[in-house]
Order: structure tokens, then C-alpha cells, then sequence
């Protein structure tokens, strides 16, 4: 009775070692090299569950509806195949070997800066593509040869709030309140680091755990530093910062970033706290069209608001943008792959979208994008309806 | 000075909710001798009926606590009956039932994602939560006094209760000695089953109290346990007051050590607070001469 099961356990191990050795076959990123094909795989990589779940799903519908516009007007499908990323490096990893081995994705669009992190590791290894459309960490930048920043990093709209609060509002003393992880300490560099540079200091600084219940010794820390604005650059925790700067009765400027800002759930759980606070946001100064119809397309669909509007104009312009990197590449008779696709990114080339429009890639893959600040009047108005303070242009 | 006096009273209140959430779990524990994991859920469960009720249906925030107190008790009532008793009965080992406890505990987070969904879900800010005054050098907060007067009614509730009617007679005697109460008439299934829902509705308390606070979300049990479980250690595993002092204690060490420290070293003082403990006086603060003490 031994030999037939070694005879079988030896013909498995055989098919596994020959199956393995094989070459990875062309159809693995979606079809034969050169020629084109009627639909492309598109990964997306999101945080689906948790705090910022709703904010995760909220992007893969943004991207359908990309895809969908895209396949319209270039005549080949882009079929999105979403991960839950957890929000985690480990997530962000299993979910890019997930989209490219199941999904057969050469490119995944993701956010969250420990999840883009992550991936970028192995995005090389896996010769995947990997387009950040909303994490703004500046050690992002050059983090990997296969991953391109579409979302401007916090170099750019932080640092640009920063300046603001030091020489337009004329604030000399900042305190900053960040989450505990890649995406708060970036900023919370980056807001120091021009916010001294404009002149101001920054007397106090403080990590917010993710998840906490309750934010009130750092923030009574930081108010005891006399300071006369705070930017707070935290995730799902914004309404217990805002509640607890609110119940401290501090009366100096507040400001955030586009994530808590323009947040529906955030808001509403805020309430009358997030009053007068100011942020910035990277979409448009004009109301896009594109966008607007995005949000009443959600709405149709789910028939309730969409969250991260600021994030939509980018989310759904990747799909544009991969949609012009496969014709490119089809126009020159190149495969659609991951290493492919980041060449052709690279290569400097002006890229003309829906919301963004003409869009080109710096040498280090990243983008630099016009800022808006915005100020909340009543923290219950939509935030499209937020009044605009300035205008940071490129 | 003035921001240690406004840290300690933080961390006072803070302590309170720990304590009071710890003193349900040490109770269940003291009585039945089940370390109830799934008490996590309890205290989740409890904030999303009352956001449930008081938000979303827009009731009146008392039928919100109310709904928080039935689903509260409903947890642990349902843990005993359909999850430990089945096992106890079946002499299962201790470890079986605390992985058991913690499968509830998982598959009842994963429950209320799918009913509630990922977003928080919060209690809106009014013109309540805005009140507040200032004693001496520290602000007192409305949540404050509110966190503090209902741990006084709840603790006043347990001594009665306890020490005053049957039913504490009967937890006390069975988490003295089980096999003695039960010769002298006590039923172990009814005690247990008290047991669980009056730890449940003293968690589901603080769930409520959190819920005003603080958005709520699915996971926000399993952090609340862990130091909960600090807590009965610090205090003494079984010793119902310990746990309260336990509670008390990581909440002024997690808070107060901001002063000295950044804020983001504070859970790391509290497990340093916990492994003192361990090596010094691995009987806590209170030594558990019976099993409720």
C-alpha cells in the first residue's frame, strides 16, 4: 500500500516543482504581449473594513465608475478586482499577491500610507504597478521604482497650510495632534518643518493611538503649551480630538487636513466642535462637474452621500490613467505589465484626465497638485459648501 | 502643576470606566470561575443599542440606556446559557472555554459590522457636552461628573445588592465554595446565570458612557478588555474591589505618565505598571483571601 501513495506523492511534488518553474505565461497580466486585448485587470487595493471602511468602499466605487466611463471611451473593458487592505502593512501585502495571482492585476491603485508603503516593497518583486490615489506620507516618495504617488503628498498641502497659518493668519505658536502611524508622523513632519520655516514654532507635539476612546491628556498637554492654532492630522479619530479641544475651551485656530475635513461621518460625529475649523484640500477650487456627477451617480446608487469627495477626482482618474498607459502601450506594440506601465508614468508625458486635467509625473513618480483651503461655517453644510480662504496654485 | 492636576483628573475618570468595566468581568469571574472574554462584546454591543436607539431612531436617550442595559445583559445571559453552561456541563477544560469565550467575542464583532457597518457611529455633540466648569486649575468636564456619578449609583447598587439581598447572598456563598452552596440549596445554573447579567449591565453602563463620547465602532471591545484583564490582575484576580482599584490605577498611570512622557508611551506604562505587579505582588493590590472578597 506504500508504493502506489509514494508513487502519487512523488507525481504530485513532480507537477508542483514543474508547474512552478514554468514561465510566468503572458495571459498572467491579462493578454498576449503586444497585442491588445478586450479587457484589462485593475486591482484595488482599500481599507474595507474598520473606522475608515466606508471611506475605503467609498474609493472602489469611485473607481468603478472610472472604469466604467474609461472602458466607454477607449473601447476595451477595465475589470476592477478589489482587496481589503485592513489597513495594515501585512493587509496591503497579502492583498497585492491576492490581486496578482487570483486577479491577474498589473496595476493596483491604493491608499493609506503603511498599506502603499508596504506594497511598494513588493511591488518590484511581483513587477506590479502600484498608483497611490490618496495617501499623502512623504517617505512615500521614491519608496519603490514600481510605485507612482498620483496624490500629492503632504509636501505639498500641508506644507502649504503650514505657511498659510504662519504668514496669512498670523499664528506664531502651533501645536500638532497626529495619529500614531506613517500617514500622521509624515504630516506632522512636514507641517513643523514649514511652519518653522514661515517663522512660527511648534511647542508641542502628540501621537493619538488609533482607535482611542478617549484623547484628553494629549490634548491637555499640548493646550498647556499656549499655543495659538493646532492642526490635528488624525484618521477616524477626529471627532474626539475636535470634542476634546471644544470641551478644553480652546479658542485658537484648528485646522485639519482634506481626509477629516471633508468626511461626512466626521463631521456629523464632530458636530458644532468642527465649527470654524480650517483644511486643505487638494480638488479644485471651481466645483468639478465630473465630480458632482460622481456624487449624484453614488447617490443614485446608495442613496446617501458619498465620503472623500476630495479623493474621488483622483480615484477616478486613475482608472483614466491607466486606460491612456494601455493605449500607449498597445500603440506601440508593448505588454501591458506592471514594469511597463510605471515606465510609461515616468517617462514624463502629459497626461490629460476628466477631473485633474493635464497631469504629468515628476522623476521621483510623485505629482504636485494645486491646494485649496477651506473653511467649515457649520460643520452640518456639505463640504462642497465650505467657504474657500486661498488658493495654492502649483 | 495645573496640567498634572488636569491629567490626574482624567485619568481618574478614565479609571472609573476601566474599573467599573474590570469590576463586572472580576464578578463573573469571582462567581463561576469562567474568565468571560466576550464581556468586550457586551460593552460594544451596549453603545451601539444605545446610538441605535437615541441616534438613529431618534428616542428618547432614556429608552437608549435601557436598550443598552437589555442588549448588555442579553450578551452575557446568552454567553452563559448557549456557549459556557453547554460546556461546563460537558466538564470541558478551562482552556476550551476560554477559547470559546473568545470565538463569541470575535464572531459578535464581526455580527455588528455586518449590522451597523464599518462607519462610527456617533452620539452628536449638544449643548450638554459643551458644559463644564473650571475647579481651581482643572476643567471639569459634563462628561466627567456624569462618568462619576453613575459609577457612584452603580457601585452603591452592587454593595446593596450584595451584601443586602438573596441574590448576593447567593453569588457570594457560590464564589466561596460551589460544591457547599449547593448542598445548602443554592442552584449554581441560577447563581452563574445572575452572575452574567449582573457583570453585563455593569459593563453595559460604560458602554453607554463611551458612546456619548466617542464614536463607536465594532472593535473597540477588544482594548477595553485588555485592560480591563489589567486591571483584575493589578487588583487582584477574583477580588471584586481590586478590580476597581486596578481600574483606578492604570487609568491615573495611563494619564498621568502623558506629563512626564509622549502620550504615545502610555499603554507601554501600563504594561510596565502590570509586569511590576506580576514579579512583585503577583497577587494584586488586594489579595484574593476568597473568591469575593
Amino acid at each position: 500500500m506504500k508504493k502506489p501513495f509514494s508513487a502519487l506523492a512523488i507525481g504530485a511534488v513532480a507537477a508542483l516543482l514543474l508547474t512552478s518553474c514554468s514561465e510566468t505565461a503572458p495571459e498572467q497580466n491579462g493578454q498576449p504581449a503586444g497585442e491588445p486585448a478586450s479587457s484589462y485587470n485593475v486591482g484595488i487595493a482599500m481599507v474595507l473594513s474598520g473606522a475608515q471602511g466606508d471611506l475605503g468602499k467609498n474609493f472602489v466605487e469611485y473607481l468603478t465608475f472610472g472604469a466604467e466611463d474609461a472602458s466607454e471611451e477607449y473601447g476595451f473593458d477595465l475589470n476592477v478586482k478589489s482587496e481589503d487592505a485592513l489597513g495594515t502593512a501585512e493587509g496591503g501585502i497579502n492583498a497585492l499577491h491576492k490581486l496578482v495571482a487570483e486577479g491577474n492585476t498589473p496595476v493596483i491603485i491604493t491608499a493609506w500610507s503603511s498599506v502603499v508603503k508596504a506594497m511598494a516593497a513588493s511591488a518590484a518583486d511581483t513587477g506590479t504597478a502600484v498608483i497611490n490615489v490618496a495617501a499623502n506620507s512623504p517617505d512615500l516618495a521614491g519608496a519603490s521604482d514600481h510605485l507612482a504617488n498620483f496624490f500629492p503628498l503632504a509636501t505639498v498641502d500641508i506644507v502649504a497650510l503650514a505657511n498659510y497659518v504662519a504668514t496669512e493668519e498670523d499664528k506664531k505658536k502651533a501645536a500638532v495632534l497626529y495619529i500614531d502611524n506613517e500617514t500622521g508622523k509624515g504630516a506632522a513632519g512636514a507641517y513643523t518643518e514649514s511652519f518653522t520655516a514661515a517663522g512660527g514654532e511648534v511647542v508641542a507635539s502628540e501621537a493619538i493611538k488609533p482607535g482611542s476612546v478617549d484623547v484628553s491628556a494629549q490634548v491637555a498637554k499640548v493646550l498647556a503649551a499656549n499655543p495659538d492654532t493646532v492642526h490635528v492630522h488624525v484618521l477616524g479619530e477626529s471627532p474626539v480630538v475636535f470634542k476634546a479641544l471644544d470641551e478644553q475651551k480652546f479658542d485658537g485656530l484648528v485646522t485639519t487636513y482634506t481626509s477629516s475635513g471633508e468626511s461626512i461621518d466626521e463631521r456629523t460625529a464632530s458636530g458644532t466642535a468642527m465649527d470654524g475649523v480650517l483644511y486643505s484640500t487638494l480638488s479644485s477650487a471651481e466645483p468639478s462637474p465630473v465630480i458632482e456627477e460622481i456624487r449624484i451617480r453614488y447617490v443614485e446608487k446608495f442613496g446617501e452621500e458619498p465620503s472623500g469627495l476630495s479623493y474621488a477626482g483622483y480615484v477616478y482618474d486613475s482608472a483614466f490613467l491607466y486606460a491612456e498607459v494601455i493605449q500607449r502601450l498597445i500603440d506601440r506594440g508593448a505588454e501591458v505589465n506592471g514594469s511597463n506601465i510605471i515606465a510609461e508614468l515616468a517617462a514624463g508625458k502629459v497626461f490629460d484626465l476628466p477631473v485633474n486635467g493635464e497631469v504629468s509625473f515628476n522623476a521621483d513618480l510623485t505629482t504636485t497638485m494645486p491646494v485649496s483651503l477651506r473653511k467649515i461655517s457649520s460643520a452640518s453644510d456639505h463640504p462642497s459648501d465650505d467657504r474657500i480662504v486661498a488658493t495654492i496654485s502649483k | 502643576m495645573s496640567l498634572l492636576l488636569q491629567l490626574g483628573t482624567t485619568g481618574l475618570v478614565l479609571g472609573l470606566l476601566y474599573g467599573l468595566f474590570a469590576y463586572g468581568l472580576s464578578l463573573i469571574f469571582a462567581t463561576t470561575g469562567i474568565f468571560h472574554f466576550a464581556h468586550g462584546l457586551t460593552i460594544v454591543a451596549a453603545a451601539y443599542a444605545f446610538w441605535w436607539v437615541a441616534v438613529g431612531l431618534g428616542l428618547p436617550v432614556w429608552l437608549g440606556i435601557l436598550a443598552a442595559l437589555l442588549l448588555g445583559a442579553a450578551v452575557g445571559a446568552g454567553a452563559y446559557q448557549l456557549v459556557y453552561r453547554p460546556l461546563l456541563k460537558r466538564k470541558a477544560d478551562h482552556t476550551v472555554i476560554l477559547v470559546a469565550s473568545l470565538t463569541v467575542m470575535t464572531l459578535g464583532q464581526g455580527l455588528l459590522l455586518l449590522i451597523f457597518g464599518t462607519g462610527p457611529k456617533a452620539f452628536p455633540p449638544g449643548d450638554f457636552s459643551r458644559w463644564g466648569f473650571a475647579l481651581g486649575p482643572v476643567n471639569i468636564r459634563s462628561w466627567d461628573i456624569l462618568v462619576v456619578v453613575s459609577a457612584g449609583v452603580i457601585l452603591l447598587a452592587l454593595y446593596l445588592l450584595q451584601n443586602k439581598t438573596s441574590f448576593g447572598l447567593a453569588l457570594r456563598a457560590v464564589g466561596d465554595n460551589p460544591r457547599r452552596a449547593q448542598t445548602l440549596g443554592f442552584s449554581l445554573t441560577r447563581t452563574y446565570l445572575l452572575a452574567f447579567v449582573i457583570g453585563s449591565l455593569v459593563a453595559a453602563i460604560p458602554g453607554v458612557l463611551i458612546a456619548v463620547q466617542t464614536p463607536v465602532i465594532a472593535t473597540l471591545g477588544f482594548s477595553l478588555l485588555l485592560k480591563s484583564v489589567v486591571a483584575i490582575i493589578i487588583g487582584g484576580v477574583g477580588n471584586l474591589t481590586g478590580a476597581l482599584y486596578g481600574g483606578l490605577l492604570i487609568g491615573l498611570a495611563e494619564s498621568i505618565s502623558t506629563f512626564f512622557l509622549p502620550a504615545v508611551w502610555s499603554e507601554f506604562v501600563v504594561f510596565a505598571l502590570l509586569f511590576i505587579f506580576i514579579v512583585l505582588r503577583p497577587t494584586g493590590i488586594r489579595t484574593n483571601t476568597a473568591r469575593l472578597a
